[in-house]
């Protein structure tokens, strides 16, 4: 009966241990929370009801003139535990660029290039619009660019004042949940490009980190 | 008994060390986004493709026919380009004879009739030319009247339609050299269609002349040589009456 004992107890160690690697890596990229006033996963969750792959393909002239939008391409839904009454959290978007491959720090990831050239897109080129139903993020309804530095970011939701579910006003920050206050807790993100003619036709890549993080 | 102990308290707390971070609120999601740039090179033409001259009067001898705005060209590009026109045919040295009006043996009727003596104007001009090293590096000059200069509008020929012009040739846009080409633009976004590198009016000549030796025929060397019938076979030549064709091309392709 022994081993059958053991076999438990060693599993429960190094799940405990993995599950504290992913939380690690998580923080990498978000910053690391350094209360825990809110509930951590599954209690609390950020839930991507959309695709994770956004393309956008130009073989048009009127494309690359008047950009590509797609509208609503991605959702993101909060649920929000507190462990008590001063829970509040931070929802952010940071762009990658996969730095690792060697990509400049200001251009997308060149996947394939058609032809010669050597002009990639840079990273100001994507616009986003991020917007719910009480317009709770910051800049809602508004396109933003990122700057064009691999790891910069846009905050959604950021604000030291902690502003309770039901506010239905910028930066609402309390515990709550997308089931209770869907107006306050979906997100809805668009997206833009528009290229113009500069750059070097080829295959390009980026990718958006959405990060919700309890903020002290 | 102890050593159960020991471990539940191994156990609990490791689980505490990790519930440290494990309790936190902290979650992500990612989007990749991918894009895909495809060149674009599009060269529209919707004027027809059938330009008919037609010599049967002594007026369109000697003046010859000129063809105004018989072909429109529209660029829209997302890549450097150049534009050239080559005058083509069976043998990409002389127009294709069709048929013979008449059973003529006379051995002063030609009916090898040089593609260059086809005339071409452009109502705007080639920006990008530098390298280029013939008599002209394109096809704006006005077309002339009489005394003709040789190698002034004259098409480019080649049997070889989509090799590059060399840099004796004219262009219509850009040109030989890595240099010189235009960039990526359309005329719906740059210029208007009275001033825009993306969009040409092209004008078409013939000046047979009478005997219909062709005395406007050249190629575009930096000194060019005179194609005329005289000048390529001999005193008394004259063009064989017939219908002949030729085929002009405009190739738009990314600048090399």
């Amino acid at each position: 009966m022994k081993p059958k004992t053991k076999i438990p107890f060693f599993i429960t160690v190094l799940l405990k241990f993995f599950f504290s690697l992913v939380a690690m890596d998580c923080s990498a990229q978000c910053g690391a929370p350094t209360s825990a006033n809110c509930q951590g996963v599954p209690f609390s969750e950020l839930i991507q009801s959309s695709s994770g792959n956004v393309d956008f393909v130009f073989d048009d002239f009127s494309k690359y003139a008047a950009g590509i939008t797609q509208s609503g391409t991605t959702m993101l839904r909060l649920k929000v535990a507190a462990n008590n009454a001063s829970c509040k959290w931070a929802l952010r978007v940071y762009i990658e660029n996969n730095p690792g491959a060697g990509t400049p720090v200001n251009e997308w990831e060149t996947l394939n290039n058609y032809g010669s050239g050597a002009d990639a897109p840079t990273l100001d080129l994507l616009a986003l619009k991020i917007y719910n139903g009480c317009g709770t993020p910051i800049n809602s309804g508004i396109y933003q660019n990122f700057a064009a530095v691999n790891g910069s970011f846009i905050d959604i939701i950021n604000d030291a004042t902690l502003i309770p579910q039901g506010s239905c006003i910028t930066n609402v920050n309390g515990a709550g949940s997308y089931l209770s206050s869907a107006n306050e807790y979906t997100f809805i993100i668009d997206y833009r490009v528009v290229p113009g003619l500069t750059f070097t036709p080829g295959t390009y890549q980026l990718i958006l980190h959405f990060c919700l993080v309890e903020q002290p | 008994m102890k050593k159960t102990v020991i471990r539940l308290a191994l156990a609990t707390g490791f689980m505490a060390i990790a519930g440290t971070s494990f309790g936190q609120l902290q979650d992500e999601k990612n989007v990749t986004m991918t894009m895909d740039l495809q060149p674009i090179l599009q060269l529209e033409m919707n004027t027809p493709d059938q330009v008919d001259f037609v010599f049967d009067k002594l007026g369109d001898y000697y003046g010859g026919i000129t063809k105004y705005g018989a072909t429109i060209l529209k660029v829209n590009s997302t890549v450097a380009w150049d534009l050239y026109a080559v005058g083509t045919s069976n043998d990409g040295t002389y127009w294709d004879k069709q048929m013979e009006y008449g059973t003529s043996t006379d051995p002063n009727a030609v009916e090898q009739l040089p593609l260059q003596l086809l005339e071409l104007h452009q109502s705007e001009a080639n920006a990008s030319a530098a390298s280029g090293t013939g008599f002209r590096g394109d096809y704006s000059s006005p077309f002339a009247a009489a005394p003709y200069t040789a190698g002034e509008n004259n098409v480019y020929a080649s049997a070889t339609p989509y090799v590059l012009p060399g840099l004796t040739e004219k262009y219509i846009q850009g040109h030989n050299g890595t240099a010189d080409f235009a960039a990526g633009g359309s005329y719906l976004t740059q210029g208007s269609a009275t001033n825009s590198i993306y969009y040409y009016v092209i004008d078409y000549r013939i000046v047979p002349g009478l005997p219909a030796i062709f005395p406007t025929a050249a190629d575009n060397g930096a000194v060019p040589t005179a194609l005329d019938l005289v000048t390529a076979n001999a005193a008394g030549a004259y063009a064989q009456p017939g219908v002949y064709t030729m085929n002009v091309k405009y190739v738009l392709i990314e600048n090399q």
